[in-house]
């Protein structure tokens, strides 16, 4: 049986790794994906093209053609596989959370394209954790019917540290340390009253505020406020995908792929949140030491 | 005996005649490997325009030993004798970035319209002699070639800029991705590739850099051609003729360089012929998948109201050509077809200099015609319109040079895009 706090994991990562699917899916099915980049690398793909008697001229002259409907299955097969979460949660259908593991390949794939595409930065790769270890912890979680400690342990610190990397990144990058992307500036200007200077200021400002909070999630004294604070913050950079780009003469106002882009952020703030709520759930109980037990016996209260 | 005789004196003309060209040929080619015979420590040299290129140019080498060569130049070609320039010229600013000494001189107070010879000396030795032409600064036609996105292809790269050396326009404007990923080795290979842009006598075709989305680094353009900062930029050719704008869609539109356009067109545009400007990501690309592009689409009612007369995009790899239009939020895309309106805008591109090739698979109401090719835009500014041609990159060795005093008729077996099948000429007449 699973405790309170094993259930609210379970149900959480259940959305995000759904709406990661599901929107991940849908932006590489009709927004292009940097997976392409990945394919359109003259240097390395020319010597194995050789090997099959294939020239990059021919391969780049027509290489879009089964390019951009290979990237369509992918999108697709990753939208339907936004049910596995949810079909995997149920007992008797346990065994399709191995079904997981082709969504999870296509997001690691996905990420790692754009950490080639933007020049191999360490930033773009760490900000893409948080995206990539939910499945895996979903995964990991799934693979027990019973709440486990060191299962729920294991977890918390993935998703601490997916937490931290994805903060960490986005800082490296609002602080300046990479060229600030043109999208937190426009997003910036476009929301507050800001001017150019004054939004690179701000950038700077939330961008240390990353990695402050970075150091104060490891500090148990300091983990719930840090929480907090991304929860907050992480919403509001999500949300701001939104805010930034509704447009009313734009078709669908715009929402097409903005909202889709909020959506596949969900976990930057529903995991902090997630942290935060199991902090405050497990210290409610007494701390992790006095957690309960893996198993319980038969007729005791349940969750 | 008569016939044998006959054919002994033919033979004998023949020879002479052979002997006659041997003996005018063997100087030449002397001439020409002494003229391009580099002793010195540099290489990949680009001559950059983005200020007054009536007079100024600034001219970026890599220095590859020693102290930095110093420029010789003046109106008088000396070839490789540098001592015999009357100006010499030392660099301004030295950059190390990606493992290369870029070197860079500002030429200054140079002669409207005129050819200028240099050759760069160091410790070393003498480079190859150079020359290139200042833009005119009273209104005369000119070409220019358009194109961007180079950054995969590397073949169609090379073949496009040995394109440009056969079609020597006056200046090549670039509007971004040279390179994919942004490091050393691809700026040192793209490097290489333009030097297929100067001819063997030494030609130089001004480049005016614009930053595309795959220049990661904002100060890669900066660093390599001595843009500035934000590598934003506007010049004149030709007095009232043309202004063109290299404008950067990587950073804010509005902004500092918003502000910065709007001031430019206000005080220069005014009498302005034609008004050119070029930047990476299109407005609307005409390739399913890619985004609006939301940041530029800012610039569509600056350049309505100015009456901009030409857009030059890039990113989506394949090629485009519009009708002139303007800003209506009640027409597809935002934009209606305009072609009376004196004020509205065609738009060029989309980028494909040697990069794979996307769909064209997205065409609004104004668009003229889309297509999937590796090609660029070769334009022939005059008092009267501007022209605008769409070479397609194929078969070019077997592609003739342009006649310099023709300088804007097809050369022998160029290839021509006719969107849709209609007209290979675009004509964007004059206000």
């Amino acid at each position: 049986m699973r405790n309170k706090t094993d259930l609210l994991s379970k149900g959480t990562l259940q959305l995000v790794v759904s709406l990661i699917f599901l929107a991940r899916g849908w932006l590489t099915w009709r927004w292009d994906s940097p997976i392409r980049e990945l394919i359109w690398q003259e240097a390395w793909w020319t010597p194995v093209l050789k090997n099959f008697d294939i020239t990059w001229s021919h391969f780049a002259r027509t290489s879009d053609a089964w390019i951009s409907p290979t990237l369509d299955a992918i999108g697709i097969f990753l939208v339907i596989s936004a049910l596995l979460p949810w079909l995997s949660g149920i007992s008797r259908l346990r065994w399709m959370r191995w079904l997981l593991l082709p969504g999870i390949v296509i997001v690691i794939l996905d990420a790692f394209s754009r950490w080639v595409a933007k020049d191999m930065q360490a930033g773009i790769g760490m900000e893409y954790a948080l995206q990539i270890a939910s499945p895996i912890a979903l995964l990991i979680l799934l693979g027990a019917k019973t709440t486990s400690v060191r299962r729920e342990n294991l977890i918390k610190w993935i998703l601490l540290i997916a937490a931290a990397s994805t903060f960490t990144g986005h800082g490296l990058y609002a602080v300046g340390y990479y060229s600030v992307p043109l999208e937190f500036r426009m997003m910036t200007t476009e929301i507050l009253p800001l001017s150019e200077t004054a939004s690179l200021m701000f950038l700077k400002i939330v961008g240390w505020l990353d990695f402050i909070v970075v150091a104060l999630i490891f500090l148990p004294i300091t983990r719930r406020a840090a929480l907090a604070y991304m929860a907050c913050w992480g919403g509001l950079t999500t949300l701001a995908r939104i805010l930034a780009y509704y447009d009313t003469e734009l078709p669908r106002y715009g929402l097409d792929p903005w909202l889709i882009e909020a959506l596949v952020r969900t976990p930057h703030w529903l995991i902090p949140l997630l942290l935060l709520l199991r902090e405050i759930s497990v210290s409610y109980r007494g701390g992790d030491s006095n957690y309960p037990s893996v198993k319980k016996p038969k007729g005791s209260p349940t969750n | 005996m008569i016939v044998q005789k006959r054919i002994s004196t033919i033979r004998k003309y023949i020879l002479l005649a052979l002997a006659s060209a041997l003996h005018l040929a063997a100087p030449a080619s002397a001439q020409t490997r002494e003229r391009n015979t580099n002793t010195s420590q540099t290489e990949k040299y680009r001559l950059v325009w983005f200020e007054d290129p009536t007079t100024t140019a600034t001219f970026v080498w890599n220095q590859l030993a020693g102290d930095p060569a110093t420029l010789y130049y003046g109106l008088q070609n000396q070839n490789r004798q540098k001592g015999k320039y009357s100006n010499r010229a030392k660099v301004n600013r030295v950059v190390k970035y990606d493992g290369m000494t870029n070197c860079f001189v500002r030429l200054q107070n140079l002669v409207p319209d005129s050819w200028y010879f240099m050759c760069l000396g160091d410790d070393f030795g003498v480079s190859r002699r150079f020359y290139f032409k200042t833009a005119p600064d009273k209104p005369e036609a000119f070409t220019f070639i358009c194109g961007g996105d180079s950054r995969n292809f590397r073949d169609v790269r090379q073949a496009a800029n040995t394109l440009c050396k056969k079609l020597a326009p006056l200046f090549v404007a670039f509007t971004g991705d040279m390179i994919s990923q942004d490091n050393a080795e691809e700026w040192s290979h793209w490097l290489d590739d333009w030097q297929l842009t100067i001819n063997e006598k030494g030609h130089l075709l001004p480049i005016a850099p614009h930053r595309g989305n795959h220049e990661g680094r904002p100060e890669s353009i900066p660093n390599h051609f001595g843009m500035p900062k934000d590598s934003y930029a506007a010049f004149s050719i030709g007095g009232d003729l043309f202004r063109y704008y290299i404008l950067n869609s990587e950073i804010p539109a509005d902004g500092a360089q918003g502000a910065w356009l709007s001031d430019d067109l206000r005080k220069n545009a005014n009498g302005v012929t034609h008004l050119v400007a070029g930047y990476h990501k299109p407005m609307l690309p005409h390739t399913s998948g890619k985004a609006l592009g939301r940041n530029p689409a800012k610039w569509a009612k600056t350049f309505y109201e100015a009456g901009l007369d030409l857009a030059m995009e890039s990113d989506s790899h394949v090629m485009k050509r519009t009708l002139p239009i303007r800003p209506d939020a009640s027409g597809k895309g935002g934009f209606r077809a305009a072609p009376d309106d004196p004020n509205a805008t065609t738009y060029l591109g989309e980028g494909c200099w040697g990069a794979p090739l996307r769909k064209a698979d997205v065409a609004f109401p104004w668009t003229v015609g889309a297509a999937s090719f590796n090609g660029f835009d070769w334009i022939h500014v005059t008092p009267k319109a501007m022209y605008d041609k769409t070479v397609k990159i194929e078969n070019v060795a077997r592609i003739g040079e342009i006649d310099p005093k023709k300088p804007y008729e097809n050369p022998a077996g160029i290839s021509l895009w006719a969107p849709r099948g209609g007209d290979e000429v675009l004509t964007i007449p004059a206000d």
